[in-house]
């Protein structure tokens, strides 16, 4: 990647996936850049804007702006990781980031455990060292990583108890002829597959001049055995603790899913007893307009019972004037009185018997004649039936008024016009009387 | 939108057993998306918490402890 001038410049475990054979695969390019050579520091704003999580994995450098962001700052991060995988641990697990920043700037590091081998601690100390020049090329890495995992097959190998004698040091001398390495260039059948493994088959190698072919041959199947029957026992045990962590997952998955289902039945419930307040209110509301339209309902009763009192008063009243009509119609027809028409007219006319049965129903004589005609050579305006009939010299109806104590002379008024200008002149007269004595 | 664009035109250049592998990239409904290779162990970060979890750091091999360790030299 680096060889290729690509900066990951993100790069953290979280970034890193692991295969199906558990081999790293860096992924997550998207703070990534290609080197370029005038690399300017406004590029390194993008790390230094990142989340909380980047910080760990940040070199003390690239905290100040104007530090371009190198390889060599990769190469911190790698370190970090390289601690997170030797320590099977979170790195700063419980610190605050300021404190981190100091102490990354001030040099201090991660502990390193001591289960750590040394080669493996020297690397990942040469990695997060504080001057970035110190530190090693991603191809150093690459090679000390090989040369670990060469080592480490021949730990294991001793590890499972086989016989690989020592060749330095020891009384034999360590002479391989060219038959020798021929075979040495062969794979050891264990081995086969594996690309370090040099330095196991010069072990081998020394092995082979001591021994014969068929004991060798013997030997081998042996070891081939064992090998197998132990990394058998690895697997099995490695797949028990992977069901037994499972179990646990599913457990706690199953814990999870019988809270969440409370929860939503607490949910549920809520949720019912809202709708059920929300339909009592609703019920009351309802309940409130009908009282109030039954109020009205009410009102309304009253009203018509109301009008149809008055109607029926009405209807009365006009029962009385119709059985007032039948009367006069009666009369009519039974005394046949000598007059045509209405009466009222009749009466003002000064038809007598039409006078005298007015009187005796007790209807209002004194009505104001509403049409405007002359009878007789008299003006009918603002004048009675009664007026016209005692002007025409009836002494029944003068009489009659005169019991009643009705204003003869009411609405004539040219008549009381004439009353009162005699008695202003009468008055002046006396005054013009009294100034004349005085003098 | 710019990151996303700058992943895409890395991965499809890089090439190498230590990088994820990538097949290509799609538009979907809730935006842009980059197919690659699916990792069956998941994250390292996680990996390790799961060692964690299942208390077996001290047995964990040095072996597979380098072979896990990423490679940034290709």
């Amino acid at each position: 990647m680096h060889s290729q001038g690509v900066l990951h410049r993100d790069m953290k475990s979280l970034n890193i996936l692991l295969d199906n054979d558990l081999t790293a695969k860096i992924s997550d390019f998207g703070l990534s850049k290609i080197k370029t050579k005038n690399q300017t520091a406004s590029s390194n704003i993008y790390v230094q804007n990142n989340v909380f999580g980047s910080l760990l994995w940040k070199a003390p450098e690239s905290f100040s702006i104007r530090n371009p962001y190198t390889d060599k700052a990769d190469i911190y991060a790698l370190g970090i990781v390289f601690w997170e995988i030797a320590s099977c641990q979170v790195p700063y697990e419980g610190f605050d980031s300021d404190t981190i920043k100091d102490s990354v700037k001030s040099g201090e590091r991660l502990e390193i455990p001591s289960t750590c081998p040394e080669s493996f601690k020297e690397l990942i100390e040469l990695c997060w060292a504080q001057e970035p020049k110190r530190r090693p090329t991603a191809s150093i890495v690459f090679e000390k990583i090989s040369q670990l995992m060469g080592q480490i097959q021949k730990y294991d190998s001793e590890n499972l108890s086989f016989s690989v004698p020592q060749i330095y040091g020891s009384n034999s001398d360590p002479v391989i002829t060219f038959q020798e390495v021929s075979k040495m260039e062969d794979p050891h059948p264990i081995f086969t597959g594996s690309t370090q493994n040099r330095y196991v088959t010069d072990n081998q190698s020394a092995q082979i001049n001591e021994e014969s072919e068929i004991e060798k041959k013997i030997r081998l199947a042996k070891e081939k055995q064992q090998f197998l029957l132990l990394e058998k026992k690895k697997r099995e045990d490695e797949e028990e603790r992977f069901r037994e962590y499972e179990k646990i997952k599913q457990q706690e998955e199953q814990k999870r899913k019988q809270d969440t289902i409370e929860k939503e039945n607490q949910r549920i419930d809520k949720e019912r007893k809202e709708e059920q307040e929300r339909i009592q209110k609703e019920k009351r509301l309802q309940e409130e307009l009908e009282k109030k339209k039954k109020e009205e309902e009410e009102r309304k009763k009253i009203e018509e019972e109301k009008r149809k009192q008055e109607e029926k008063e009405i209807q009365k009243k006009d029962e009385k004037k119709e059985d007032e009509y039948e009367r006069i119609e009666k009369w009519k027809s039974t005394y046949r009185p000598d007059f045509e028409g209405n009466i009222f007219e009749a009466a003002a006319k000064g038809n007598l018997p039409s006078i005298i049965y007015l009187l005796e129903i007790g209807e209002n004589i004194n009505k104001k004649y509403p049409i405007d005609e002359k009878y007789g050579g008299w003006h009918m305006k603002n004048s009675t039936p009664l007026h016209f009939s005692s002007r025409y010299g009836h002494l029944n109806v003068v009489e009659y008024l005169v019991n009643q104590k009705a204003d003869i002379n009411a609405k004539n008024d040219w008549v009381a016009f004439f009353y009162l200008m005699i008695l202003l002149f009468i008055m002046l007269l006396k005054k013009v009387i009294l100034v004349l004595l005085n003098i | 939108m710019q990151d996303f664009l700058n992943e895409a035109e890395l991965l499809s250049k890089m090439n190498s057993p230590y990088i994820i592998r990538f097949f290509g990239t799609s538009r979907i409904k809730e935006g842009e998306c980059i197919v690659m290779e699916y990792a069956t162990n998941g994250t390292l970060f996680h990996f390790l918490e799961l060692q964690r979890k299942k208390k077996c750091e001290s047995t964990f091999s040095w072996g597979k402890r380098y072979q896990i360790s990423p490679e940034v030299y290709c």
